[in-house]
C-alpha cells in the first residue's frame, strides 16, 4: 500500500526540507526546534499504532514518516566532528526513540510494531552498521541491569 | 541490600519483554547474559520444507536418549504429531539419527555433539572440521568444549553455523539451489565477515596486495595445502586475482596425477580466474612439471577465443558475478574497513567461486548476467567510485568484460615473459610470447592489457613516463588555443605511466588559459573521452588544481547547447576527479561540494530520481559524505517529490 500525501502533510514535509536544504539551522541555539520537530513526528507514528489499526495502512504511513526522521540528514547543520558522531554512532540516541513499543495497545498491534520496525530500521542497522547495532544492544543491556538492582520496597497493597 | 536472584531475574524478565525483539534475541544468545539473570532459552527447530518442527530442548533431550543406547524415543512437533527417533547407524560408530512418523521420514543433521561418550562427539568434530576445511583456531575452540563435555542446547546451533560459514559447505549449497531453480543475492553472497576470512585469509594491515600476497596471503596458500593438497588448490586459484597471489600458490604436496587431475578439472569445469590462475602456476612450474603443459595451452585457448559479447561468454558471466559480490559487498559494508583491494580481492575470489558453480549447473548466463547488474550494478559503481579516494588507478568501467579479458592477456604475456626460460618451442611458445596472426600480442589492443588491476588501483605504474612521451605532452599544452587534442597524450599516458602532479599542474593552466573552452570539439564523445580522462589524470597525480579546474570546466558544459553533459556523467567525472583528495575530510568536502552544486543545479527528465538514486548508493558506501551531501540529499528529495 502506499500513501497519497494530502497538501497538509506536503506542506509540512517541503518546509522542513526546506530548512534541510540550507545553512539556515543554528546548532546548538535551535537545536529544540530540530527535536521537537524529529520527535513530533515520532510521537504521531506511534499513535499510529493503535488497537483495531489496519496494519498495512498504518505500515505505509509509518513508512512516511520513517522517511522525515532520519537524523543524518542534518549532518551538515552539526559540524563536521558532531556530524561524523552522529551519522556513525550518535544517531543510536535518537533511534532509540524508535525501539519502545506503542503504549496501551494490545500485544498483536506490539508484534506488528516490532515487526515493522525491525524489518524497516533495526535490521538494516544490525547488517549495515554493526557498530551502532552493537551500541543499541549494550544500551539495553545497561537498562535491564540497572533496573535489576532497583531495590524493591516492601510495602501493602490497597 | 541488593535484590535476590530471583527478583533481580523478574525484574530484567519485565524489562526484557520490552525490548525489541532482535535486540532481546541477541542479548539472550550472550552466554554472559543468560548467566547473569539465570535465563534458559527455547527454540522451535524446523526442518526446511519437511514439514517437521520441533521444541529444540524436546528434540535434543530425545537425541541424548538414543545417542544413549535407547533403541528410539518418541518426540511429539509442534502440531502434536508423534514421531519416532532411531539411530541407523547400524555397525558404524558416528550416529545416523532419523526421525518417521508413518510415511515420512527425515535424516537428520548430525547431532553426535550431544553424545554423552566424547570419543563420538570429537570424531564428529574431527570429520566436519577436515570435511569443510574449518580453521584450526575453531576447531581448537570446539575441541576444548567437547572433549570435557556433550554441547548445550543453546551451543547447536552456532556449532552448526561455524560449520557452514565455509567456502567448502557455500559451494554445495549454493550448487544446491542453483540446481533447484532458486537463488538469492543473500544465499550467493553471506553476510559473515568469518566466512570470508576463509575464503581469503584474514586481512593483515598490509598496505597493498603484494604486502598481503607475501604475509597473510602465503600463509594461508600454505593452510589449504596442508589441509588437502588437491582441493587446497583448487582453492587457492580463487585467489587469482592478482599475479602475487599465484604466486605464491604452491604444488609440491601434489603428485603428478593429482596435479593433472586439477588441471583437468579447471580446464573442463573451473571458473576463469581459477584458469588464469593455474596459467600462471604452471608457466612457474613448467620444467618441473612438464606433463600440464598440454593443458596449460588449452587454458590460453579457452580465456583467448572467449567471445565477450556473446550471451554465454565467461568473461561476461564472472564480471556480472564480480559486480554482484562487491555491490553487495558494499551494500552490507561488511570490508568498510579495510582497503578496498582487500575487498575486491574477496569479490572476485566469491565471483569465481560463484562462476566456477554456475559453469556446471548449466544456467541461463544471460538472465544471470541482467539480474546480477540491475540488483548490484549501481551499488558496485557508486562504491568503485568511492573507492578511488585510496586507490586511484582502478575505476568501475574496468570490470567490463572486455577489459577483464585484456588484462588477463596483459598476464598471461607478462608471466610468459617471466617464465620464457621454462617455456620451449612449440604453440604455447608462439601464442605467449609471438606476435603473428592469433597471438596473445596480435590480439591485444594498447594499452589495454597494460591497464592497472582491480587490486592494483593504490600502486604507482611501475611504468615512468618516457622523455619523448614527456616532451609530446609538454608541447600539446603549451598552446595558444586549448582544444581537446591537447589533453589527449596526457590523458592517454595517466592509467599506464607514471604521471606527474607538475605535468597535471600543465593541464590546469591550459584549461585556465583556455577560459575553460575547449576549441574543436568534434562530438560529444570526444569531450567525455577528454574531461573522464582529466579528471583521471586529476586522480593519479593527486592534483586538486586540476580537478578545481575541471569542476569548472565541466560547469561550463553540464547544460552546453551542443554537448550537454547528462547528470550521470558530470556526476562520474565529480567523483573520479575527488580522487585527487585521499584525505577523508577533504574528499568529502570536495565531492559533497560538488555534487551539492548538481543537485541544485537545473535537472531535466529523469536526472532527479538518477541522481538522487546514486547519491543514496553512495552515501551507503561512505556515510561520512552525509556530512557534505545531506543539502544535496534534501534538495534532491524536494525535487523528486514535487
Amino acid at each position: 500500500m502506499t500513501t497519497t500525501e494530502t497538501a497538509e502533510l506536503k506542506a509540512i514535509r517541503e518546509s522542513i526540507l526546506r530548512v534541510r536544504m540550507s545553512d539556515w539551522l543554528q546548532l546548538p541555539k535551535e537545536a529544540p526546534w530540530l527535536d521537537k520537530t524529529l520527535k513530533a513526528y515520532i510521537r504521531v507514528l506511534k499513535n499510529l499504532w493503535k488497537d483495531g489499526a489496519d496494519i498495512s495502512e498504518v505500515t505505509a504511513r509509518s513508512n512516511w514518516i520513517a522517511d522525515q526522521v532520519d537524523v543524518r540528514g542534518w549532518a551538515h547543520s552539526l559540524g563536521p566532528e558532531n556530524g561524523d558522531n552522529v551519522v556513525l554512532i550518535g544517531r543510536g540516541a535518537h533511534i532509540l526513540l524508535l525501539l519502545t513499543p506503542p503504549t496501551d495497545t494490545q500485544q498483536d498491534i506490539v508484534d506488528a510494531y516490532w515487526g515493522w520496525m525491525e524489518e524497516r530500521i533495526l535490521g538494516p542497522i544490525r547488517e549495515q552498521f554493526p557498530e551502532l547495532y552493537v551500541w543499541l544492544v549494550e544500551w539495553h543491556r545497561r537498562q535491564i541491569a540497572e533496573m535489576a538492582a532497583t531495590e524493591l520496597t516492601e510495602g501493602v497493597a490497597t | 541490600m541488593t535484590n535476590s536472584p530471583y527478583v533481580r531475574a523478574a525484574l530484567a524478565q519485565v524489562v526484557l519483554d520490552n525490548v525489541p525483539p532482535l535486540i532481546r534475541r541477541t542479548l539472550l544468545d550472550q552466554l554472559a547474559f543468560r548467566e547473569e539473570y539465570g535465563f534458559k532459552t527455547e527454540a522451535v527447530l524446523a526442518f526446511g520444507d519437511s514439514g517437521f518442527s520441533i521444541q529444540r530442548s524436546d528434540l535434543f533431550q530425545a537425541v541424548r536418549t538414543v545417542l544413549a543406547g535407547a533403541c528410539e524415543a518418541e518426540v511429539t512437533d509442534t502440531d502434536g504429531r508423534a514421531w519416532m527417533l532411531r539411530n541407523e547407524s547400524g555397525r558404524e560408530i558416528q550416529p545416523n539419527l532419523v526421525v518417521s512418523s508413518g510415511e515420512h521420514r527425515l535424516v537428520l543433521p548430525d547431532f553426535a555433539v550431544l553424545s554423552q561418550d566424547s570419543a563420538i562427539r570429537l570424531r564428529s568434530l574431527v570429520e566436519a572440521a577436515s570435511d569443510v576445511n574449518l580453521p584450526v583456531s575453531a576447531q581448537d575452540a570446539w575441541r576444548s568444549i567437547l572433549t570435557e563435555r556433550a554441547l548445550e542446547d543453546d551451543e547447536v546451533d552456532p556449532f552448526h553455523s561455524d560449520i557452514r560459514d565455509t567456502p567448502v559447505h557455500l559451494e554445495r549449497s549454493i550448487r544446491r539451489e542453483i540446481t533447484a531453480g532458486h537463488s538469492s543475492v543473500s544465499s550467493l553472497v553471506p553476510s559473515s565477515r568469518r566466512y570470508f576470512e576463509r575464503l581469503v585469509g584474514v586481512y593483515d594491515g598490509s598496505a597493498s596486495i603484494r604486502g598481503y600476497a607475501a604475509g597473510a596471503g602465503h600463509k594461508f596458500m600454505q593452510k589449504l595445502s596442508a589441509w588437502r593438497p588437491y582441493e587446497g588448490f583448487l582453492f587457492s586459484l580463487f585467489l587469482s586475482s592478482h599475479a602475487a597471489l599465484t604466486a605464491e600458490i604452491g604444488v609440491d604436496y601434489l603428485g603428478s596425477d593429482d596435479l593433472v587431475r586439477a588441471y583437468d578439472f579447471i580446464q573442463n569445469h573451473g571458473d576463469i580466474l581459477s584458469r588464469l590462475g593455474a596459467i600462471e602456476v604452471g608457466l612457474r612450474i613448467l620444467t618441473e612439471r612438464p606433463e600440464i603443459e598440454p593443458y596449460v595451452l588449452r587454458l590460453v585457448h579457452r580465456i583467448r577465443d572467449d567471445d565477450v559479447e556473446a550471451a554465454a561468454g565467461e568473461f561476461k558471466l564472472f564480471a556480472a558475478s564480480f559486480v554482484l559480490v562487491d555491490g553487495e559487498l558494499s551494500r552490507t559494508r561488511l570490508m568498510s574497513k579495510e582497503p578496498p583491494f582487500y575487498r575486491r580481492l574477496a569479490s572476485l575470489a566469491q565471483a569465481a567461486l560463484i562462476h566456477r558453480q554456475l559453469v556446471q549447473c548449466g544456467i541461463d548466463r544471460d538472465s544471470f548476467c541482467e539480474w546480477a547488474f540491475n540488483n548490484r550494478g549501481e551499488q558496485y559503481y557508486m562504491q568503485s567510485l568511492a573507492d578511488m579516494r585510496t586507490e586511484p588507478r582502478w575505476n568501475p568501467d574496468l570490470a567490463a568484460a572486455l577489459q577483464m579479458k585484456a588484462d588477463f592477456f596483459g598476464r598471461i604475456m607478462i608471466a610468459s615473459r617471466n617464465f620464457e626460460k621454462n617455456i620451449g618451442a612449440g604453440e604455447l611458445r608462439d601464442l605467449a610470447l609471438g606476435d603473428g596472426p592469433g597471438t596473445l600480442h596480435a590480439l591485444s589492443e594498447f594499452p589495454r592489457p597494460y591497464f592497472p588491476g582491480p587490486l592494483e588501483g593504490a600502486e604507482d605504474s611501475p611504468n615512468d613516463l618516457p622523455d619523448d612521451l614527456t616532451r609530446v605532452i609538454e608541447a600539446q599544452l603549451d598552446t595558444d588555443e586549448v582544444e581537446p587534442s591537447s589533453f589527449v597524450a596526457l590523458v592517454n599516458s595517466a592509467m599506464v605511466f607514471k604521471v606527474t602532479s607538475g605535468q597535471a599542474e600543465l593541464a590546469a593552466k591550459a584549461l585556465r588559459l583556455g577560459n575553460y573552452r575547449l576549441a574543436n570539439v568534434e562530438e560529444k564523445s570526444q569531450l567525455l573521452g577528454i574531461l573522464n580522462g582529466l579528471a583521471t589524470v586529476a586522480a593519479v597525480a593527486r592534483n586538486p588544481v586540476l580537478a578545481d579546474e575541471l569542476r569548472i570546466l565541466v560547469r561550463r558544459y553540464r547544460h552546453d547547447a551542443q554537448y550537454g553533459l547528462p547528470i550521470e556523467e558530470a556526476m562520474r567525472i565529480c567523483l573520479v576527479a575527488s580522487g585527487s583528495r585521499d584525505h577523508l575530510t577533504e574528499w568529502r568536502e570536495f565531492a559533497g561540494q560538488w555534487l551539492t552544486e548538481l543537485a541544485f543545479s537545473e535537472l531535466e527528465g529523469d536526472e532527479g530520481e538518477v541522481l538522487h538514486s546514486h547519491l543514496h548508493c553512495l552515501l551507503q558506501a561512505v556515510p561520512e559524505l552525509w556530512v557534505s551531501c545531506a543539502r544535496a540529499d534534501a534538495a534532491l528529495k524536494a525535487y523528486c517529490s514535487r
